[in-house]
């Protein structure tokens, strides 16, 4: 799925969230989208994912125009937020099986799929257990089960290195995320932690104060000569262009 | 929206295959489901058994104008306070929060939420069958046949409540209904300890509201044979009558303004309430076609919304 962005704008009151955002991202790729608290990422998160809509600009998914009346396209996507919305009251089982009914997943064909996911994130001996007594790595590991039973064209997560799930989960998503990026499967995560960036991502989407800083291989990124990381090194000239 | 419990079925079984065929998975799944937590029904029914425990201990030696002017304090409130909790429902709950994410239209959002709201407002039957069964029995009326008649009347007075409820979803959401509702029902429960005289005055001054015409035509109509009341019955009619085209129109106009992620920061949601109903054209502006027809719908159920207003406020007064 290529997604266009033209120029994105989203203001909540006199904060601007987002600006005047241009991106194009071709199908099949890993973007990790950084930036520092408040720079934007989640908003814009949610403006490709119609949970908030643009104050301005236009959002097209394949060449279509994108916005919260087209569930068709919806349907081609899902978002994760950092934390995963559920109804504490379902079991895991009936959770997943919510979800995969929402995005039209039916038959008895998806229940092995889904059994392998919940087996490899450890919660196979949870399903009867209701998602509200669950844990928050727990919780999001039931939500990704569903988003990767559903695999939709573009996956949007906020901030899934951050969700609580154990080092197993991690690499169980990062795996299962490769190789939807190479079926086809666009990935798109926002993140703090600047080394996850860089070693698990095509590209990389600087976002700061709202506007869109770099959009490149982590290999473009201008090369330096200090100590840590290259994205640090972008990290700390944004702060001194701030000061 | 379905539940896809065939499905949950499918994942379980599958799922209970793979575990028997380990141990260790096996015994951690019997464990989890020993250590289950049925959720406590407890507060629920304490919810329900309060209201009835305090109409047992009233019946003891409050009167029948009193009983029946609790109900209508506690109809007049609970309209205030459904319509609050449905705006709220519709336009920042966690339910929201949850459809937002899922490719479902906002229409498929609003017919799931529905029914709940219907659900949760039958406890006004509950509470007129109640009180208009006491009521009998103490007037010592004939048992069965004003069984069926309190039956009947608290129907009648179910749909007044949820008629109103819907009406005022005609006008832009009022979050502030909420207070309202609160503020009536603090107002029914001080009234248990009003002398009989200022219950007999709050009686006669809320003796108009819509939510007072089916007690009344209950207390006067059908226990005393009063046909005075007749006017009234008519109004009820007229009034219910009206539910089933301010459903359509409140779900046609539906969402009355651009949703927004309800779990956003205080200082956003209080943006959003500043601009209630502000963004609409905005929205059209946006999202071009699929709602384009909103504003047409809004105009169209403005002058209704009045008139419906009109009679909430003002209807009582010419029927007496």
């Amino acid at each position: 799925m290529e997604i266009v962005l033209e120029s994105v704008s989203k203001k909540f009151g006199s904060l601007r969230a987002l600006e005047e955002v241009w991106l194009t991202i071709g199908a099949g790729q890993i973007v990790a989208v950084v930036g520092p608290n408040g720079a934007g990422k989640t908003t814009l998160l949610r403006c490709l994912s119609a949970i908030a809509a643009p104050d301005a600009g236009r959002i097209f998914y394949d060449g279509e125009r994108f916005n919260r009346g087209r569930v068709d396209l919806r349907a081609r996507l899902a978002f994760m937020p950092d934390f995963p919305l559920v109804f504490p009251g379902l079991t895991v089982a009936r959770h997943v099986a919510m979800m995969l009914g929402l995005y039209g997943v039916e038959g008895d064909g998806a229940a092995p799929i889904v059994t392998q996911h919940l087996y490899e994130f450890d919660l196979l001996p949870l399903i009867d257990t209701r998602v509200g007594q669950l844990s928050r790595g727990q919780i999001y590991k039931t939500a990704l089960t569903a988003l990767l039973s559903v695999d939709p064209e573009l996956w949007m997560l906020d901030e899934p290195f951050a969700s609580g799930m154990d080092p197993g989960g991690i690499a169980y998503f990062r795996r299962q995320a490769r190789q939807a990026a190479a079926r086809g499967r666009t990935v798109l995560y926002s993140t703090q932690i600047l080394d996850v960036a860089e070693k698990f991502s095509d590209r990389v989407c600087i976002i700061h104060r709202g506007k869109l800083r770099f959009f490149d291989t982590v290999a473009n990124l201008p090369a330096h000569d200090g100590e840590g990381s290259v994205l640090e090194e972008v990290f700390r000239k944004l702060r001194e262009e701030d000061a | 929206m379905k539940s896809n419990r065939a499905l949950a079925g499918a994942i379980r079984r599958t799922a209970r295959e793979r575990l028997q065929s380990s141990t260790v998975l096996w015994k951690d799944y019997k464990r989890m489901l020993r250590s289950r937590i049925r959720r406590a029904e407890v507060g629920r029914w304490a919810v329900i058994l309060y209201p009835v425990l305090l109409l047992g201990t009233l019946g003891q030696r409050a009167s029948n104008e009193l009983f029946v002017l609790l109900l209508t304090l506690y109809c007049t409130a609970t309209i205030f306070g459904r319509a609050g909790k449905f705006a709220s429902t519709l336009y920042r709950s966690a339910d929201l929060a949850f459809f937002m994410h899922v490719p479902v239209t906002d229409t498929d959002f609003f017919d799931y939420e529905w029914p709940r709201f219907l659900r949760a407002s039958l406890f006004v039957w509950f509470a007129a069958a109640s009180v208009f069964v006491l009521v009998a029995i103490r007037r010592g009326a004939p048992y069965q046949s004003n069984l069926w008649a309190a039956m009947a009347s608290a129907t009648l007075q179910w749909l007044v409540v949820v008629t109103l409820c819907v009406i005022l979803h005609l006008l832009p959401p009022r979050f502030m209904n909420l207070r309202i509702g609160v503020s009536i029902y603090a107002l029914g429960f001080a009234a248990i300890f009003f002398p009989a005289e200022w219950a007999e005055r709050l009686k006669t001054i809320i003796g108009p509201l819509p939510t007072a015409w089916v007690p009344t035509v209950f207390e006067r109509g059908v226990l005393a044979h009063d046909t005075s009341t007749l006017p009234r019955v008519v109004a009820v009619v007229l009034l219910v009558g009206l539910l089933p085209l301010a459903y359509q129109r409140v779900r046609k106009a539906y969402p009355r303004f651009e949703l927004a992620y309800p779990l956003l920061t205080a200082r956003v949601s209080s943006w959003e309430e500043e601009h209630v109903g502000a963004s609409k054209e905005r929205l059209t502006t946006l999202e071009g076609e699929d709602h384009a027809d909103q504003s047409a719908v809004a105009r169209a159920v403005a002058p209704l919304a009045a008139i419906q207003i009109a009679i909430f406020a003002l209807g009582g007064f010419w029927l007496d």
